[in-house]
This record gives structure tokens, sequence and C-alpha cells, in this order.
């Protein structure tokens, strides 16, 4: 699906978070779904850095989401999305923690600040998953030959040889360096067009 | 490779630039152009290095599908966003001040740390000021007044007057918390209890 933007045509999936916002409330379903696959990893981290099971990040998870859709009308600055996300998820966490009783561990004296120090640094922290959760969503924009190979090179821990991945994506080992160029271009589009620039 | 002032440098060659894998004669050239200085490849060159150091630091965790579709669905079997629900926030009143309490001749020499109390019927909020080079340390307490004095365990917000979050913490067991290294202005605390927030309004940090 796609929309008139800026007099091209640009792919739904590549809106900054506003025009997103803006979508959903005219009543895109598929907008919905954009905004979420891209931040799912913020939501989803953050309880489990906090400690929480899974079982409760996965319930965090639809109360954050829950929260976003009814309040899609009311957040204050649209490009901030991710702020706004990792503040309300935070809260949602303190709840579920709550909900746990007082002498749950993740509550001992330093363990938090540990995990998240309180202070400026802490936000740096924040805007790192934030990045991190939006880099992830622009790599899953791309077509298949683009995604398997940035993530191959970004994401595979050790990073493969060029041989071993010409390999897995059945293509001679020359054509590794022009189609990395390529995918890397399109990568660094979507994620200008995202708004991740301006962050 | 040829770089010269007409062109702009591609993503591919400022990947290898950044990971070290030109030869130093093609670097001298993309060094070259960089300090011109080229505008548009030093702002590439700069969200490449962002890009790339969220990618090494990434540790984030996806959701399992199902969790991911059961959210998705939420906006599938609601088409129509709800009203916001009202939200009750309750604004603390300040009850002492150390400022108010001195006169002009004794401030001079005085401790510039600034003692301030804020209360609601649920609760207490002991705040201090502390001003350092530029800036100011906010640090403070949380106590129940339902509860015997009981610490509040709670999420403390630091936001502008135009309500952006501008930082966030978390009170600890004993409902202690701080914000570090504040610059000058008017801020808003606000602390979520779960079913309302507190705010505490207006706060000015100043340079004394």
């Amino acid at each position: 699906m796609y929309t008139i933007h800026r007099m091209t045509v640009q792919p739904l999936a590549t809106l900054p978070d506003s025009e997103l916002i803006e979508a959903c409330l005219k009543g895109s379903g598929q907008a919905w779904e954009i905004l979420l696959v891209r931040y799912q990893r913020l939501i989803y981290s953050i309880p489990l850095r906090y400690g929480l099971s899974e079982h409760d990040a996965n319930d965090v998870f639809q109360n954050v989401s829950l929260l976003l859709w009814e309040n899609l009308g009311r957040i204050h600055d649209r490009d901030r999305l991710g702020a706004w996300l990792v503040i309300t998820t935070r809260r949602e966490c303190w709840r579920m923690m709550r909900q746990h009783g007082p002498n749950t561990t993740v509550l001992e004296d330093g363990k938090l600040e540990e995990i998240l120090p309180a202070g400026p640094r802490s936000e740096d922290v924040f805007l790192a998953l934030e990045r991190q959760s939006q880099v992830r969503a622009a790599v899953g924009y791309l077509g298949t030959p683009c995604r398997e190979l940035l993530s191959l090179l970004f994401y595979a821990e050790p990073r493969p040889p060029y041989n071993e991945i010409a390999g897995k994506l059945a293509v001679p080992e020359g054509s590794i360096g022009p189609t990395r160029s390529r995918c890397l271009d399109k990568l660094m589009k979507i994620l200008e067009d995202m708004g991740f620039a301006d962050m | 490779m040829m770089v010269d002032s007409m062109t702009h440098l591609k993503y591919d060659i400022l990947l290898n630039y950044l990971e070290d894998r030109l030869p130093a004669q093609e670097r001298s050239k993309v060094e070259l152009h960089l300090a011109e200085p080229c505008w548009r490849c030093g702002r590439h060159l700069a969200l490449l290095r962002t890009v790339l150091d969220s990618v090494a630091g990434d540790r984030t965790v996806a959701p399992p599908p199902a969790v991911l579709k059961r959210a998705v669905d939420i906006g599938r079997s609601q088409r129509k966003i709800p009203k916001p629900s009202p939200w009750m926030r309750v604004v603390a009143a300040l009850s002492f001040d150390s400022r108010l309490q001195l006169s002009s001749a004794a401030t001079r020499g005085a401790t510039r740390v600034r003692q301030m109390l804020f209360s609601t019927e649920q609760v207490d909020i002991d705040l201090q000021i502390k001003p350092g080079g530029g800036d100011n340390d906010l640090l403070g307490q949380m106590l129940s007044t339902e509860h015997s004095g009981e610490a509040v365990l709670t999420l403390v917000s630091l936001q502008s007057s135009t309500g952006d979050v501008l930082r966030a913490t978390e009170t600890d067991t004993h409902g202690q918390f701080a914000f570090r290294q504040v610059p000058f202005g008017v801020y808003d605390l606000v602390f979520d209890l779960g079913n309302q927030e507190v705010a505490v309004t207006g706060l000015e940090l100043q340079n004394d």
C-alpha cells in the first residue's frame, strides 16, 4: 500500500512516525501494524531488562500496545513516539513489579541502578534501544536478498566471510560487494524516510 | 574509486572507511573530500556511524509472533480509536520552602541547597535542590501519609512546562529518586501512582 508523500510515491512502511500515527487515526490497520513492528523490540526488551519473565513481558507488551492504541490521538510530540513508548513501557513494568509485591528481587537496592542507572546516561540507554528497534525494522522492510544479506553482515555473530555468505545466499562471491552497496543505499534511504536522522 | 569534489561518497565507501578497509590512498581521498567540507557526505557518515553503533550494541529481543499478532489485532478488532479516558492528576501543595524561611541577610553565606516539602492527601514529597556548576541536582523522596510514612515506589518523570517528558526514573525501596545535572529552567515533576498522577508544578531551578 502506498501513499502520496512529497510528490513521490512512498511506501507506508517507511513513513515517519507522525505520518503513520495520522494514518492510524484515519483508520489504517496497516499503519497500526507497521508502528508495532517498528517498535516491537523496544517495547519487549525493556521488561526483560528489568528482570521480568517472558510471560510478564508478553503482558507488558500487550498493555503498552493497548495504551498506544487508546492514546494515539493524544500523543503530544508525534515525532518522539519512541520516547513516549519508553516512558509508558517503564510505567507498565513498574505496575507489573508492584503486582509481584515488594519482596521481588528486581526491587533490591542498587539492582535497578545497575541495569538502568537513573540520570542523564539512562536516557542514552533508552535512546539506543529506540534506534536499535528502528534499524531492525528498517532491515525488515528490505526485499528478500537485501534483508538476508544485511542481516548476515550486521547481526550474525561472528560475521561470516563473504564466501560463506555467498554460499548461504546461493550467489557468486563476487556479487556480494556490489549487492551490499545497493542494499546499504536502500537501507539508509528507508531510515532517512523514517526520520531516523532527526532523532 | 574516484572521489572528487563533483561527486559524493556512496554509503558503501563510507562503510569501508569506517571499518578501515580502504587502501591508504583511497582513505586519504575520502578524508580530503570530507574536509572540504562536504556537508552531505559528513551527514551521511554520521548517520551511518549511528546505524553501525546501533547494530553493534543491539541486544534487543522481539516478542513471540503470537504476542505481536495479538497486539496487531487490537487495531483490527477495535476499528475506532476510543476517546481517552479521564486521568486524574493531583497537584501537590507546597507546605515548606527553606528559601522563604531565611531573611535576605541570612541567605548571604548560607547553604545554597534548597529544601522543599509538598503534600497531597496521600503522599509527602521531600525535595532538595543542589546547585552545581551551571546546573542542579534534584533529589527527592516520596512517603505515604496513608501508611505511616512508608516509602512509595513509583515512576517519576521530569517534564517541561509543555508536558514533554525530559527524563524519567524510579524511586528506590526508600522512596528516593534523583535527577542529576538538570539545566536551569522551570519543570514539572510527575509521579505515577497507578490510579492517579501527583504533580509538583512550576519547579524553578535557578543559578543562585
